[in-house]
């Protein structure tokens, strides 16, 4: 038994009891193709059998997808961020974040001059301030 | 020691294959307007997004919501699919990156839970999980939680391709020519990258 196949994980398991400690090791991985290694085990131990959903089940889970296809709203930022998500090209990824910085920097400049419009408005006439910022 | 394999007991649902001819005519039909028509893509493709999900979460209300935020994300992005790659490759490059932030969101809430030292919590929550467990023990039931959360703990501090190729290879059951056509690169690469991931996790898992 190689050292590195143990996993020491420590955690309680009564509130009365001490810290209780479970050694998980095994021999080196069965898996046919043999490249975990010892990390075999660790990976095997995490292995359950799946729940198998029955086919009512799998209706149920394509329904709500498709109901929430047809609720979700296409929003900018939602759209961005799951075109990020399905591309691996770092250009693109460079490319859609500098959309979204651009938009954000645009966003802020806009604001940036209403605000410097309204103070510069205010102070040359202080007198008809309310008028200004209603208008 | 058992690996079990997800792909193999939901097979008999599967869908029949489509051309990529086929799926292209689908997607434009979504493209278009006609959503119902995405539930073909599903039929056809979520054993294999379900395989990697259950391996990754190891329960199926975690499984599944993999799964359907995978395939809303892959809805939401349809019509950057120009074809390139195959039509399930560039789902499995969706599943991976869904995947990736279930694994930053469960890193998170273990960070918390470590930092916190919420003993109670931990016990009442051990408790919980042992309860209505059939033929398990609560001591192997919250031994395989806590191994599964070290280990996401450690896969989330690998590097971005390094934990890519980890999660399609052992996580989704995928072979190392698939999981090079999704990653994008050569499977010399791949191996690499599953190398240092390896070597990385090992030295993770002891120091943790």
């Amino acid at each position: 038994m190689e050292d590195d196949s143990r996993h020491e994980l420590r955690f309680r398991t009564e509130p009365e009891q001490e810290v209780s400690k479970v050694v998980i090791q095994g021999e080196k991985s069965m898996r046919d193709d043999g490249e975990l290694g010892t990390l075999g085990p660790c990976m095997a131990a995490l292995k359950t059998k799946p729940v198998d959903p029955s086919i009512q089940q799998w209706e149920s889970v394509k329904g709500e997808v498709m109901r929430r296809i047809a609720d979700s709203r296409h929003g900018f930022f939602t759209t961005l961020h799951d075109r990020i998500t399905a591309t691996d090209s770092t250009m693109l990824k460079v490319f859609y974040y500098a959309v979204v910085v651009m938009a954000v920097a645009i966003a802020a400049a806009g604001i940036a001059v209403g605000v410097f419009y309204l103070i510069e408005a205010l102070t040359a006439e202080p007198a008809h301030a309310i008028e200004i910022i209603l208008r | 020691m058992q690996d079990w394999d997800v792909k193999q007991t939901i097979d008999q649902q599967a869908a029949p294959e489509l051309s990529e001819r086929e799926i292209r005519d689908i997607v434009d039909a979504v493209l278009q307007g006609d959503t119902e028509k995405f539930g073909r893509l599903f039929d056809l493709l979520h054993n294999r997004i379900y395989a990697l999900a259950w391996n990754l979460t190891g329960n199926y209300d975690d499984a599944m919501d993999v799964l359907q935020e995978c395939f809303l994300r892959a809805y939401r992005a349809l019509s950057s699919w120009k074809g390139k790659a195959r039509f399930a490759t560039w789902l499995h490059r969706i599943a991976v990156n869904t995947a990736i932030d279930y694994i930053r969101r469960e890193a998170r809430h273990h960070e918390k839970r470590i930092t916190g030292s919420d003993d109670e919590k931990m016990d009442k929550e051990i408790r919980s999980l042992c309860e209505g467990v059939e033929r398990r023990t609560p001591l192997m039931e919250a031994e395989r939680k806590e191994l599964r959360r070290r280990l996401i703990h450690a896969i989330n501090q690998l590097r971005g391709m390094q934990r890519r190729c980890f999660i399609l290879r052992y996580f989704g059951n995928l072979p190392l020519k698939e999981v090079a056509l999704i990653a994008g690169c050569g499977e010399g690469t791949i191996k690499r990258h599953l190398f240092r991931a390896r070597e990385r996790l090992r030295q993770l898992l002891k120091e943790g």
